[in-house]
């Protein structure tokens, strides 16, 4: 993932200061001083199995038609207004802070300013994505008034054209900057993602400079996801590894590359978040859909404590049981491994997938320019031929003893 | 403040975000893009901070859970939801 300027939402930290004793009284302490970190209260949170991020897709119905969709809509009716309210109160009681709420297009839910509000009643810090395409002024001022901690919506490319062939329909850009603005005039933060594919690549120095001049975050990324029944349409746009390295080259964000311990775990999938689909369904996360259960048939809390998908993730997802990836001689490179997208793509959720693969060696190529590529196990295991200085895993492991 | 204590009611700001985790408050101001965490005093007075009880209540409630004089608490609490409500973290109900 190229991260360019930009900003990851709630990273600033500003704890009190005091630890109090037992049934002694330390006072308040003072309030601004740091004391622990963000990062920190999230480890302990996922430990203790809190699940502090709920992302939740309110809808899968979406006025555009984008080329990299993985939402796949069912034919059975989405959770009713009185259904998420009641889902809203259980994810409160369970401890969840952090709501993300998607779609689909979350504007497209006739209700959805009621189950949003409903939700900053009960104490969520919510995270809305949109593809800005529906906001008016009216919208936007209610979109302010929920005081969200920040709005995200995707910038598909930098010229009309590039934006309606992603979008797959007529005037997203001019639509999607006045929602931005729109909502920047009420001083709502917004931040913009691309997911650099080969249709708006070319544009990608383009919308940095038109992230820059909106004055918002933005952020780059590099990975297609496939759908969520496993096809992958999207697939055929996905960046080469040419164009992937070209991008982290000019991108020049400094990456160091950092050997993986064989007790660490590769994500955070199951620990202290969560997907609710627009079916009530949960999901371990938004790229993993294998159901941990349904909230139209059990309580969030059970499913939570006792889904066997959600228990196995927790207890093993640790390197040293990904045994393609933790033998891979550019592990060191590797920062998209993704459970969800190996299952999708192989069927397991403890192996690697090529675009992980493909990522890593984008950042092999930025941090040794000019060197033969190492091969990954799965690209031998997949038959994907060493190609454009990509060598054999035989090869580069003598070659360069990796 | 009159003689019967500070009878301002706390309560928190409608646009921020919170949850109290073992004890440990972590809020979230919008506005400020900034989390924060407050130690178990802190919190606690953040729990009773409701709308319903005054500065002075908050501060009496303090010194039945800690070993702690009714002076030093209602200058300790007075001083915290002060600060609190100068970064909008708290309004009062008069």
């Amino acid at each position: 993932m190229a991260n360019i300027p930009l900003h990851l939402s709630l990273g600033s930290v500003t704890v009190d200061s005091a630890a109090a004793p037992d049934r002694g009284f330390p006072g308040c302490g003072a309030v601004m001083e740091p004391r622990d970190s963000y990062d920190a209260l999230l480890s302990r949170l996922g430990k203790e199995h809190v699940p502090f991020t709920v992302l939740w897709e309110l809808t899968h119905i979406c006025n555009l038609n984008c080329i990299m969709c993985y939402n796949v809509p069912l034919k059975q009716p989405e959770l009713s207004t009185a259904e998420c309210y009641d889902i809203l109160e259980q994810l409160a009681e369970a401890g969840t802070l952090r709501l993300i709420l998607t779609g689909g297009e979350i504007l497209s839910r006739h209700d959805f300013f009621d189950i949003a509000g409903r939700a900053r009643e009960l104490g969520f810090a919510l995270d809305l994505k949109t593809n800005a395409t529906m906001i008016t002024p009216a919208i936007a001022d209610r979109l302010a008034e929920l005081a969200p901690v920040q709005v995200e919506a995707s910038l598909l490319g930098a010229t009309p054209e590039t934006s309606d062939a992603v979008s797959g329909a007529r005037h997203s850009l001019e639509r999607v900057l006045r929602g931005v603005k729109l909502l920047l005039e009420r001083g709502v933060r917004v931040k913009l993602n691309t997911l650099l594919l080969d249709l708006n690549v070319h544009e990608r120095a383009q919308m940095l400079d038109l992230a820059q001049s909106l004055g918002v975050y933005y952020e780059q990324v590099l990975k297609v996801s496939p759908a969520d029944d496993g096809s992958d349409v999207a697939g055929l746009h996905q960046l080469s590894l040419m164009q992937m390295a070209d991008a982290l080259v000019a991108d020049q964000t400094p990456f160091t590359p950092r050997q993986p311990a064989p007790a660490a775990r590769t994500c955070g999938v199951g620990l202290s978040s969560c997907l609710i689909s627009p079916y009530g369904v949960v999901y371990p996360c938004i790229e993993l859909r294998i159901p941990a259960g349904s909230l139209r048939r059990q309580p969030f809390r059970e499913i939570w404590t006792t889904a066997p998908i959600l228990q196995r993730l927790r207890a093993n997802h640790t390197w040293a049981n990904l045994p393609e990836c933790w033998t891979c001689p550019i592990n060191t490179y590797c920062e998209g491994r993704c459970a969800g997208i190996a299952w999708k793509e192989h069927g397991d959720l403890y192996g690697g997938h090529l675009t992980a693969c493909q990522q890593a060696q984008a950042r092999y190529a930025q941090v040794n320019p000019g060197q033969p590529i190492p091969q990954t196990p799965l690209q031998a295991k997949m038959g994907v031929a060493p190609a454009f200085g990509i060598v054999s895993i035989e090869e580069s492991a003598s070659r360069f003893n990796l | 403040m009159d003689e019967n204590g500070d009878q301002r009611r706390p309560r928190h700001h409608p646009r921020t975000a919170a949850r109290v985790f073992s004890g440990e408050a972590v809020v979230i101001s919008p506005a400020e893009n900034m989390v924060r965490m407050f130690n178990p005093v802190g919190s606690r007075i953040w729990e009773l901070a409701d709308g319903r009880r005054t500065v002075e209540e908050i501060a009496r409630r303090l010194t039945e859970e800690y070993a702690v004089e009714l002076a030093v608490a209602r200058a300790e609490v007075k001083e915290f939801v002060d600060a609190l409500a100068a970064k909008d973290l708290l309004t009062f109900d008069e």
